[in-house]
Order: structure tokens, then sequence, then C-alpha cells
């Protein structure tokens, strides 16, 4: 495109803010992105700068490329029913049969909830005369559509200027009968987008969760989803809720382990039947994507040319090719310093299948420019409408059929299972944190008081107990130097951080991005301390533990996290040091005294004791502190009373019973001269808890795939 | 002739299974020269929920739900299938489709599959077994020789997993290898061909009777139509096998997968009884 180039409509204008606030404009524009998309790994590249379509090339490209996704849409259709493409040789039966793509389970003639093609995209390189060429067909998972919606807002708020020199055709009418659509083909039931298990460089969170606020539905996971009878059922805290439409955003190939083999936990068992019976509705249908298979794409593309003719009458608009010369549009600086960029722009233009009213063109759509840095820029398309040539979709308004929107209110499983492993992997942190910290000071000064060798063999135990030394270590005479080594930071620590990071990355959207990144930060100091051993590490880990409390105790109270959070933190610390306190309260009378000083130094009690007692209190004493004092944060009693009060608010009553079974039986122990035996069995019990918790809330993932009923033989 | 035949699979859990859905491959299906008169399946515990379909190969496939804790599952078929010597089989689907096959029944029985994927050794005992033997039912005899002469039947050694390459380089394992082999090796010179499992007749001097058994069905053209080799026991099929189902591999047609949860380790036992009811 030259001097005419529609996509530098806006240039002169843009001008002239000047290229400092040009670039602050874009650092806006990311800003408020950044704001809406808590937790999403990878922010979105954002150019402030629209590209402009005039609404007659508008209108003209959204009807050919709805031509385009019906005829698309009835190769595939064609190919997994009827088949009378293969049948005429127009695509090679071995071709097909061979094709990846292919999913034979999705082949017959009884028809889907929703047309198999229901979301279209086509990434087009558009010539300064209006001519285009489409580079790419989108007819699987369709990417951009989330960003696409999103874009013409905040572009609108970073450049309020440019809005208003323009009378913009709306999405509004088309998003909103599509929703209503949605809802009709989903019978009232839940709306929701599926994402794969596993995150891949290729997903972008940024879409799919913009994609899932615009039409209201929550964003899930396989491992959200149950086939327990005819359905799909989304699992949440508060029992399960039939799902009846998915917007699929993974791959079709490892979607339903049951009859695909792979990963039981990567797929949905049953969902390929599910479908096939008409209980669910999913766009695009699995196996849309086989036309985009070389070989066949280019039989289909001769195909749907011949019945475009037929049908219109007249040549494709929109035909694939490749080697277009693509418009170079304007690119806002990236820093005040900097000057206007330029790049290479792909459109790509979206179509919705709205039921009855067939494909609707969503008017505007994502321009890709391909930045001199490697990165891709995301522009808004805006079609301006000048009265007379811009065709607003005139779109009849359904019943009263509304979209259930789900609640996000609603807490996934998955993501409740994830806070409370979330807590309890902080605590595991901390808790080592605070034993190496004891181990390391009460070694390094080792003496041959009888005491000091006692108190020795107990930390080893513990430490050995914790897997944070060897459990050969364990019964042997160390040396202090050879426990220092044993308990080098990097080494004992790695998995320990590494839980809490792989947990924090799972949990990361239920913080906004000030607090993650406060987190973050927090954790990226733990890491930065590893080299330099125990005397930085431990604070820092301490520290990391702090700031995760915090943040989680005033930003991830939403919905139930806070509980789900605290609980696993809870049980964690009473499962490990009623683990420890049954090693250091073993012995009963002067060894006992030494252990319950030991004990008290774990908890960090000294403070209390002093103001309490003192001093380090007689052994009856200090066991009332440790296990049985109500009030007091770090005893085993505290995390009883807790853990009982978080179940009752889940209406858990057995394992709210349980946990206050568990305070009644410390309040025992704490009165008896050998608590050891009691506090095993609370460490059992604390383990016992966390299963039925997670049996009860979480329901864990199906355990194993079998293929057999006996090898023949 | 006409069998009466009982096919039991019995799962016992060491710990209760809390929730299952399986797919079984366990209806056989109708085809030329056979005849199902009556087939039922009893499964215990009754399941939550049970769909029957008809798969994409034409096999009768049946989903069973159990969303109750059960630490056993009992699937029993008792099936009453009347089968006809090939001689009658080809008159009777004389000019009908059973004795043709669509392009796309070719090109789907062509492709090769995770289990038949070719290696060299496959490609160079595929050309060497078929050299000279003229037409594709001469080469399906070849291969069927071929492999009953080099391979040793040894129960136990290969699993449901094992590849046709893994099990040509052992030269032994069950009728399932024997028959995957003998697909590789065919769809290596371009010939289609089918995994088909079924039953043998109980009390031949046969192998893999009295279990699920597993074939090879090979196209040789219009005039023969789909011909049956049994590669491990080296025969021709006639009246003495009966089909359950076909696909490409057996993957396509394992009689029964699942995904449960919970059920600790489980070996899943298998009666087979195929006794016929009379002479004809």
């Amino acid at each position: 495109m030259t001097g005419t180039n529609p996509a530098r409509r806006f240039l002169p204008f843009a001008m002239t803010l000047g290229t400092r606030e040009l670039a602050a404009r874009k650092a806006a524009l990311r800003r408020m992105a950044a704001v809406q998309l808590p937790g999403v790994a990878r922010a979105p590249e954002y150019d402030p700068l629209p590209v402009m379509l005039p609404g007659g090339l508008a209108a003209r490209l959204g009807r050919a490329l709805c031509r385009r996704a019906a005829l698309l849409g009835g190769a595939i259709d064609d190919l997994y029913s009827v088949r009378s493409l293969v049948a005429a040789g127009t695509v090679s039966a071995a071709t097909l049969s061979a094709a990846d793509g292919w999913l034979r389970q999705m082949v017959g003639d009884a028809g889907l909830v929703a047309p198999r093609l229901a979301l279209y995209a086509a990434d087009l390189a558009i010539d300064a005369v209006g001519g285009a060429v489409v580079l790419r067909d989108h007819v699987d998972i369709v990417p951009g559509l989330g960003h696409a919606i999103a874009l013409r807002r905040f572009t609108g708020a970073a450049m309020p200027e440019l809005v208003r020199s323009v009378t913009l055709v709306g999405r509004g009418p088309v998003i909103e009968r599509w929703r209503e659509d949605l809802a009709h083909w989903a019978g009232g039931g839940l709306v929701a987008l599926l994402e794969g298990e596993a995150e891949s460089a290729a997903d972008d969170g940024a879409d799919a969760a913009l994609l899932a606020r615009a039409i209201g539905a929550p964003r899930l996971r396989p491992a959200d989803l149950d086939c327990f009878g005819e359905a799909p059922e989304f699992r949440t805290l508060t029992g399960s809720r039939p799902v009846r439409l998915l917007i699929r955003r993974m791959a079709a190939s490892a979607i339903d382990p049951l009859e695909q083999g792979g990963n039981p936990a990567a797929g949905i068992a049953g969902v390929l039947g599910a479908l096939r019976r008409q209980q669910l509705a999913m766009l695009n249908a699995p196996g849309s994507g086989v036309i985009n298979e070389p070989a066949i794409a280019a039989s289909i593309e001769v195909a749907i040319g011949a019945a475009h003719e037929a049908a219109f009458g007249e040549p494709m608009m929109l035909c694939a090719g490749a080697g277009a010369d693509l418009p170079i549009v304007p690119l806002a600086p990236e820093s005040d310093s900097a000057a206007m960029g330029e790049a290479a722009c792909v459109l790509r233009l979206f179509a919705l299948h709205c039921g009855s009213t067939g494909w609707v063109a969503l008017p505007g759509g994502l321009g890709l420019a391909q930045g001199p840095d490697g990165m891709t820029h995301m522009k808004d398309v805006w079609v301006v409408d000048r009265g007379e040539d811009a065709e607003m979709p005139r779109l009849p308004v359904r019943g009263a059929v509304s979209l259930a929107r789900a609640a996000t209110s609603v807490l996934p499983s998955r993501a409740a299972d994830d806070l409370f492993w979330l807590g309890r992997a902080v605590e595991r942190l901390e808790a080592a944190g605070r034993l190496c910290a004891l181990a390391q000071s009460g070694l390094a000064e080792s003496s041959a008081l009888p005491h000091e060798q006692f108190q020795r063999e107990l930390l080893l135990r513990c430490l050995a107990r914790q897997q944070l030394i060897s459990p050969d270590l364990a019964g042997r005479n160390v040396t202090a130097r050879q426990l220092r080594e044993a308990i080098r930071g990097e080494a004992v620590f790695a998995p320990l951080i590494e839980a809490v990071r792989r947990l924090l990355a799972a949990t990361s959207d239920r913080f906004s991005p000030t607090m993650l990144a406060t987190i973050e930060g927090a954790l990226e100091r733990v890491l930065a301390a590893r080299a330099a051993g125990l005397v930085k590490l431990v604070p820092a880990i301490f520290g990391f533990a702090a700031t995760c409390a915090g943040v989680i105790g005033e930003d991830a109270a939403r919905d139930g996290a806070l509980l789900f959070a605290t609980l696993g933190q809870r049980l964690e610390r009473l499962f490990g040091l009623a683990g420890s306190f049954a090693i250091l309260l073993e012995e009963e009378g002067g060894r006992l005294a030494a252990g319950a000083s030991l004990a008290i130094e774990l908890i960090d009690a000294g403070m209390t004791c002093e103001q309490r007692y003192g001093g380090i209190p007689e052994p009856d004493t200090a066991l009332r502190l440790l296990l049985a004092d109500p009030a007091y944060p770090r005893s085993l009693l505290f995390q009883a009373i807790a853990l009982a009060e978080g179940f009752e608010r889940l209406d858990a009553a057995a394992e709210a019973a349980e946990a206050r079974a568990i305070g009644v039986a410390l309040k025992a122990a704490a009165g008896s001269a050998s608590p050891r035996t009691a506090l095993a069995a609370v460490e059992a019990r604390a383990a016992d808890l966390s299963s039925a918790l997670t049996g009860r809330l979480f329901a864990p993932p199906a355990s194993c795939q079998h293929r057999d009923g006996a090898a023949p033989a | 002739m006409i069998y009466d035949l009982t096919h039991r699979t019995l799962y016992k859990y060491s710990e209760p299974s809390l929730f299952a859905r399986h797919l079984l491959h366990l209806l056989p299906r109708t085809r030329s020269g056979q005849h199902v008169r009556e087939a039922c399946l009893r499964i215990l515990p009754v399941p939550d929920f049970r769909f029957e379909e008809i798969d994409y190969f034409g096999n009768a496939l049946t989903t069973i739900v159990l969303v109750a804790p059960h630490d056993m599952l009992e699937i029993t078929l008792r099936a009453v299938i009347e089968v006809e010597a090939p001689a009658a089989r080809n008159a009777t689907a004389a000019g009908g489709r059973a004795c043709g096959a669509t392009a796309a029944e070719i090109a789907e029985f062509s492709v090769t599959t995770a289990l038949t994927r070719a290696d060299a050794a496959i490609a160079a005992f595929a050309h060497d077994a078929a050299a000279g033997r003229g037409d594709a039912f001469g080469v399906g005899l070849a291969m069927m020789q071929a492999i009953h002469e080099r391979f040793t039947y040894r129960p136990g050694v290969t699993s449901v997993a094992t590849t046709a390459a893994a099990a040509l380089a052992r030269r032994e394992g069950v009728c399932q290898d024997y028959a995957h082999v003998m697909l590789a090796a065919l769809r290596v010179l371009g010939l289609p061909c089918r995994y088909v499992s079924g039953w043998l007749r109980s009390g031949e001097a046969t192998r893999g009777a009295e279990q699920s058994h597993a074939w090879v069905s090979l196209w040789t053209g219009p005039g023969r139509g789909w011909v049956d080799f049994d590669p491990t026991n080296n025969i021709v099929v006639g009246c003495e096998h009966a089909t359950l189902a076909w696909g490409r591999d057996f993957d396509d047609v394992s009689p029964v997968r699942g995904v449960i949860r919970g059920g600790g380790q489980h070996i899943p036992t298998v009666e087979v009884a195929m006794q016929p009811r009379t002479s004809s």
C-alpha cells in the first residue's frame, strides 16, 4: 500500500500527538491490558495505532469471508458425513486416511448440536485496490478473537482523539447475537472455554482470558471436567454443573483419552461420545482442522471455488494464495526516545456462525504487524461508517434465552486444589528453612555436652524426616561441618522451591498483576540467595513466606481462595510440626526437657516463653504451649481449630469433626508424660485429612487408562 | 455352522474403582457369511449409564459408565452366531458390497498405524515373502505361511502395546503379534488389509481358541473380495472362526478399554467358549 494505504489513514492525525506522546500512549495501552490480564504469562504486544478499513471494502470482505466460511464448513461436514468429496475423487481417500487431523471418531451422519465449523478466521493480505488473498484459514482453534474484541476498548481508551474523529461500525450487536446463539446451542447450560492442561509456547492465555471475559464464560481445563454420564460436568466446590458448550482452545488430537489414548489427565474421557450423542456442542468440532492439512487444503480450495461460482455466479473473492505483498503499517514508538516504526501487516478477520442467521462477519478484526524486533504487534482494525457503504450487521434478536454466565465467582475445584497445595508448599518451604537454620546454629558450635549431643541427634532425625538430609546421616555421629555440607541451600531447597514456583504459576490468575509481581519478586530473592548459603537463604525464605501470606490474605480472598490456601498452610503445619515434635518429644525426664527446648526454638517461641514464663519453661508447661495452646499461632491445637473452622465453612462436616477430635487428642497428649505416640498419630491423621479433602472436594483426575479385555491369544 | 458363544471378562480390583468409563467392542458384528442370531451383554455391576453405537468401522460399540465404587467388573457376552463356509459366503455376496470395497475402505486399510508401522526389517520380510507370488491372494497365503514358519507362539512375552516391528524382531508372540506383522508387511506392499478380532471354535487343535483371537483380512480384489488369513494357525479362515470386530489394528477394536479412578492393581481374566450347536 502506498499513499492511499488505508492502514496509514490515521498516521497524520496520530503524528500530531508527537512520538513522545505516542510512546506514552503505547505504554498506557499495555498497562491497561496488564491490569485486565492478571496472571497471564506473556503480555500481548498491542499497538495503539489502528488499521482502518473503509466501510465498503470491509463490507465486501465480510461478505466474502462469510461465504468462504460457509463453504469450508460445508466441506468439513461433507468429509465427516456423506463424503461426497471423497466419492467424487475431489479429496483423495488415501490422503484423507493418512491425515493426522482426520478424526475417525467424529464421523457420522447424525450431525452435531452446533455446526462443525462455527468459528472462523482468515489471515488476509490486502492490496492497495482492495484485492485480498487468504494467507491462512483458521478452522480448528481460532486464535485472536479475544484480542480483537478487547482491543477496541483498549485502543479507544488509549487514543480517544482518534475515536472521536470517526464513526466506527460497532461490534456490540454481533457479539451479543453470538452470545445468544451460544446460549441457544448450550440449551441454557453452561458455556465455557476449554484449554489444554499443559500450556505450550503456542498457547495464548491472554487471548483466552479476554474471550472468556467477553462472553462471560469460565476458562476450564480437562481436569475441571468429568463425563459422569452423558455430558461433561464442571466440578466446583459446590457440586457439579453440566457443561453444554465448549469453545475449544486445546488440540483435538488428545481431547478424549478414552477413545484416542494418551494421558488420561490431559483430556476428558467420554467427550467425543458426548458430542456424537448431541449432549454437548463444541466450537469448533474436533477434527475440523483436517482441511488445513496441506494435501487436503489444495483440493478443498478448488472444490469451494467451484461451489462458489455455482452458487453465486461469480468467482470467489477470497482465495487462498501466497507470496502477496503485505501492506506496511506504522508502529508507535517503543519509548519516548525512539522513532516511529513500520511493519508488514496481516489482517485477521473473523466470522461467527449465528445459528439460523448463518455466518456473520465481526466488523473489523485484528492487525498482526511483524515488528523489526521480531515481535507480533497487534492492532485493532476499525471499520469506518460513512453512512452509505458500511453494512451494519442487521441481526434479529432471539427470544428470551440468556447465556448462563458462569460464575466467575465459582471457584473451580482445580483452582482450589492448587491453592491448597500452594499453602502447603509455602509452609513446607518455610518449615524447612526453620529446621535448617536451627540445625546450622545449633551444630555450628557443637560441643561434647551430653544434652547438646542428644539435641544434635534429634535434629538429624528431624532433618531426615523432612528429606533435607540423607536418611543415612540420621543415625550417624556427623560433625557440624559434615552437616553444613549436607544442608547447603541449593540442593536441599531446590525441589521445595520448584514446587512453590509451579503452584504459584498455576494460581497466578487469582492475583492482581501488582501482587503477583510482589510474590514473584520475593521468590526471585529466594532463588538469588540460594548460592549465598543458609545465612542469606533462610531470611529470604521467611520473607517470601511472609509476603505470600500477606498477599494471599489481601488479594486472593475472592471466591474462597484464601480459605483453601489457609487450609493448606494449617494442615501442613499440623502435619509437619506433629512429625517433628514426635521426634523431639519422644523421651522422658531430662531428655524431654532438652527436646522441648529444641521444639520451642523450632517454632520460634523463645520470646513468648520469655514473656510468659521468664525463660524456657518446665517440660509440662512447654508441652501445653507447643501442643494445646488454642491462642498461640504455632501450637498444634491452633492448627486443628483453624482446620475445623475452615472445614465447617466448606460444609465438610466429617473433616471438621476429625479436626476437632485431633484437638481433643492434642490436649490429652499435652498432659501426658510421653506424648510421642499421640503425636505420631496426629501426624498420620493430618495426612488422612489431606487425602479426605482431596477426595471430597478436588476429585483427583483419572488415575489410569487400560485397553485390554485381555490380549487376544 | 451355528455356534453358542460365551465370552466372559472379569476384572478384580485390589482397591475399589471409584469411577469407571469403558468402551466395549464385545458385541459381534454381522458380516458377509456371518449372521448374529442373538447377542446379549450382561454387565455386573449394572452400569449407571450404557450407550450403544456403531463405530467408524461398522463395529458395535458399547459405552458403560459406573459411578459407584466397585471392586469387580464382569462382562459376559452370550451369542448365537451362524457362520458360513467361504464358498457359500462368496456365493451369497456375489455382486454385493461384501465382495466389494469402497475407495474409502481400501484407503483406510492401506494406511499404516502406530502398531503396524513397518521398519526396514518388515519391508525386507514383506518383499522376500511376496516375491513371485502373483496376485494378492497368493501374496496373502505366502505371507501367512512365512510368518507362521518364522514365529514361535509364546504367550506372555508381548503385550497389547507391542508393535509389529518389535514382534518381528522377537519372532515370537501371540495372535495379535502375528496379525500385526502380517498387516505391516501387506501394507508395505500396498495391499489393503484389516485386523480382525473374534473367536475360534473351542476344542480344535489350534492356537487361540477359548480366548479372544485375531487374524487378518486381506482385500484381494473384486473377484474374491476380502479373504481372511489366520497366520497363528496358518489357515485360510473358514467356518471355524467368528468375527467380533475389525479395524486397522488392535487399538481400533480393543475389547475393553477404559479410564478408571482408583482400582489399584487389576488383571483381567477372560474365558471363551465357542461350541457348535448343530452340524451344518
